[in-house]
């Protein structure tokens, strides 16, 4: 009688065998598997969302892999991942990005998965930018209103007052220039053009209109012009730092007190408070200088979606996701901390992190600010399938124009002749 | 030893070899003679792939952007083969002579940079240059020379620097190897003939490096046309290296920015038969020499 107990081990471990094989069968036994899902983004902060979601929901789990910027090599990765046919579900989007992955149509139409009540949620400037030719193909998460970031210390000490419109600023520069030799009122980034191109879009005419589907290049149009007139004779009478952007001798110069007054996206906020440290409580924000006195135009810069890239074999639970990052709103205040930018969910917009006091505006309340600058971005802008290469060549043309054999403005040209180029060598339709 | 043995142990390289070299290539070649055509505004209404022939290349050769690129690096070869093996050279024959002090410390030493990964050593020489926390701007500046470091007209040198310092003490390692294997007898016949260290430096010891001298200089043109790290990193740093300043940038831009794979597989190929023609001519032209 020895072997019972041994024996009776056994026939326990054949019966709960022969359960869990009925309970798999049944495939309901453990209850169900989450549904895992892949995430491809380079948001700072977005970690701790995911996080968040994870825990929240049990029936979805997400993955996120942290990949290079978009620009820097990460929209590369997810074209070879599209093609290969190994690609996330999910990634992070550019607007601007958004035709040229629907060019070898490697995104999902969210159509089918939005109800209408989702859609109320988000502007609906935010979904105008995620649309073409009547799907909808990303989760809008945020855009980049831009505004005036100013030393008020050091206008205050030299007696300039806050330029309002780009005369003003023009004059602002100048006396800047007399009141310290080593400081300029901003840097002219030749080397991304990228910039630029938003305080173009203030100026009122888009660069591509898209009339019976041909890719119309307006890049030289006289308000474009008049932009790039503008920053050439800055550049010509040293009344700005050619100097490229979000380096540390950047930084240095904002701790400083280097560069003055800077035209920039809200979500640059984050990165300056965090590089230049020192300057904290001595910036302060104000609408985008005016082309016309008294106008009401903002620009943005930058911007965000979540796209679901073909092959996502859970379309409904990676849309859910989408809809929870950039809606829910524990997670919105996360990204909005780390400076993800602008959120594109209209109850993001009273968040209390946007609405308290900033301390690196030395106290300063801007919700009211960038919930204008949002709203007054001129309407009718479309990104095209090959806007990489446009802000490349645009970048290169500027940095050739530096050096004085030719102009900002000959760069408009040479970059409009090429956008119809390249977007023809796309195979699609362009003059 | 049977010819199947043979087959055996070339077997993993070849299979390797197949896999990961000549099927790319392959692959890229009949990327580069392809094109993508589509309908409608963005294509939504379909695409397909057609036979392009040859007019990728002649999209990549009618580019004076990527033409300008090749030529860029070309002059870039043209100073700095000589530089690299000047150097190279001279600092073995320096460490062999036994001129300096610890010559296992100085060789370690020069050897150090090779150990660090380029694009680590780009941002590092970033930092270096970058105004406001380089350490050299102050100088220049202090003796009147332009300070910019990384601007349009001395980032081309800047990046020199980067690449000279990181290789010139790799190809050191490679002469010293070849200055070791000279024998003693020759050093001591010499000596008895009455040559001086200079002597014996110009008719012992030059003449039968060559073969190392020859291996650093294809080394080094290979390397200089493939230039691609210390640009791509510097960058967003500066405003003189633009998205085609190398041809290999270029091929990237196009592939990883304009997602036009077929081009950039067109301007990868002419570029390696740019490198395949400079090199096995400058072979050559050496073994000519030779004969």
């Amino acid at each position: 009688m020895k072997i019972r107990p041994h024996r009776l081990r056994v026939s326990l471990l054949g019966l709960g065998v022969v359960v869990m094989l009925l309970l798999s069968a049944c495939g309901s036994g453990a209850g169900p598997q989450p549904v895992r899902l892949t995430f491809w983004a380079w948001v700072p902060g977005m970690d701790k969302a995911v996080d968040l979601f994870n825990r929240t929901h049990k029936d979805i789990q997400v993955t996120l892999d942290n990949i290079p910027p978009g620009n820097r090599g990460g929209y590369g990765k997810m074209h070879a991942a599209v093609m290969s046919g190994d690609a996330p579900c999910l990634a992070q989007m550019e607007f601007q990005e958004l035709p040229s992955f629907l060019l070898n149509s490697e995104l999902v139409d969210l159509g089918p998965y939005l109800t209408q009540a989702d859609r109320a949620d988000f502007q609906q400037g935010t979904w105008d930018l995620v649309t073409f030719e009547g799907g909808t193909y990303a989760v809008p998460q945020a855009t980049g209103p831009m505004a005036l970031y100013y030393r008020e210390d050091l206008l205050k000490k030299w007696d300039i007052k806050v330029p309002t419109t780009w005369q003003e600023y023009r004059e602002a520069a100048v006396k800047i220039r007399k009141a310290d030799p080593d400081a300029y009122i901003t840097t002219f980034a030749a080397n991304d053009a990228a910039p630029f191109i938003s305080l173009a879009w203030q100026a009122g005419t888009p660069w591509i209109d898209t009339r019976d589907e041909v890719w119309h290049a307006e890049l030289t149009s006289p308000a474009s012009t008049k932009v790039a007139q503008f920053w050439q004779d800055m550049i010509k009478d040293d009344l700005v730092k050619v100097a490229p952007q979000f380096t540390p001798s950047w930084y240095k110069d904002l701790n400083s007190g280097g560069v003055v007054a800077v035209p920039v996206a809200q979500w640059a906020e984050a990165i300056m408070e965090a590089n230049a440290p020192e300057s904290a409580g001595k910036w302060r924000a104000a609408p985008l200088p005016q082309w016309e006195p008294g106008g009401k135009a903002s620009a943005s810069y930058g911007g965000s979606a979540t796209s679901l890239l073909r092959g996502c074999e859970h379309p409904e639970e990676a849309v859910e996701f989408a809809l929870w990052i950039n809606r829910d709103p524990r997670s919105v205040e996360m990204l909005i901390k780390s400076g993800f930018g602008w959120p594109a969910a209209i109850s993001g917009m009273s968040n209390p992190q946007l609405t308290k006091p900033s301390a690196f505006l030395g106290g300063q309340q801007t919700a009211q600010l960038f919930t204008d600058s949002s709203n007054q971005v001129p309407q009718g802008w479309v990104w095209w399938p090959t806007f990489d290469d446009t802000v490349k060549i645009l970048s290169d043309r500027f940095e050739e124009a530096l050096s004085g054999q030719s102009t900002l403005v000959d760069a408009l040209k040479a970059a409009e002749t090429r956008t119809v180029e390249q977007i023809r060598t796309k195979g699609l339709r362009a003059e | 030893m049977s010819k199947r043995a043979a087959a055996a142990f070339l077997a993993p390289f070849l299979i390797l070899f197949a896999a990961f070299f000549v099927a790319p290539i392959g692959y890229a070649l009949v990327q580069s003679l392809t094109r993508v055509e589509r309908s409608g505004l963005l294509g939504l209404r379909g695409s397909t792939t057609e036979f392009a022939g040859l007019a990728n290349y002649g999209a990549a050769l009618s580019d004076g952007d990527y033409l300008g690129s090749i030529g860029r690096i070309l002059l870039f070869a043209l100073i700095i083969v000589p530089l690299m093996v000047v150097l190279s050279t001279v600092l073995a024959l320096v460490l062999e002579a036994g001129l300096s002090r610890w010559p296992r410390f100085f060789r370690t030493s020069f050897f150090l940079p090779y150990g660090i990964p380029g694009v680590i050593a780009s941002i590092m020489w970033g930092f270096l240059y970058a105004p406001g926390t380089s350490p050299f701007t102050p100088v220049f500046t202090a003796l009147g020379a332009e300070a910019d470091l990384l601007g349009p007209g001395t980032v081309f040198w800047s990046i020199m620097n980067v690449v000279l310092w990181q290789f010139v003490g790799y190809n050191m390692l490679i002469v010293v190897a070849q200055l070791q294997s000279i024998p003693q007898v020759l050093y001591e016949a010499a000596r008895m003939d009455g040559a001086t260290r200079w002597t014996i430096a110009r008719t012992v010891q030059l003449p039968l490096i060559r073969p190392a001298l020859v291996l650093v200089t294809v080394f080094t043109i290979i390397g200089s046309l493939q230039l691609f790290n210390e640009p791509l990193v510097m960058q967003p740093l500066s405003t003189g290296i633009s998205s085609t300043y190398t041809p290999t940038l270029t091929a990237y831009k196009e592939a990883f920015n304009s997602n036009n794979l077929n081009l950039a597989a067109a301007e990868s190929i002419i570029l390696a038969l740019v490198i395949c023609v400079l090199s096995f001519g400058f072979l050559r032209l050496v073994q000519r020499g030779r004969r």
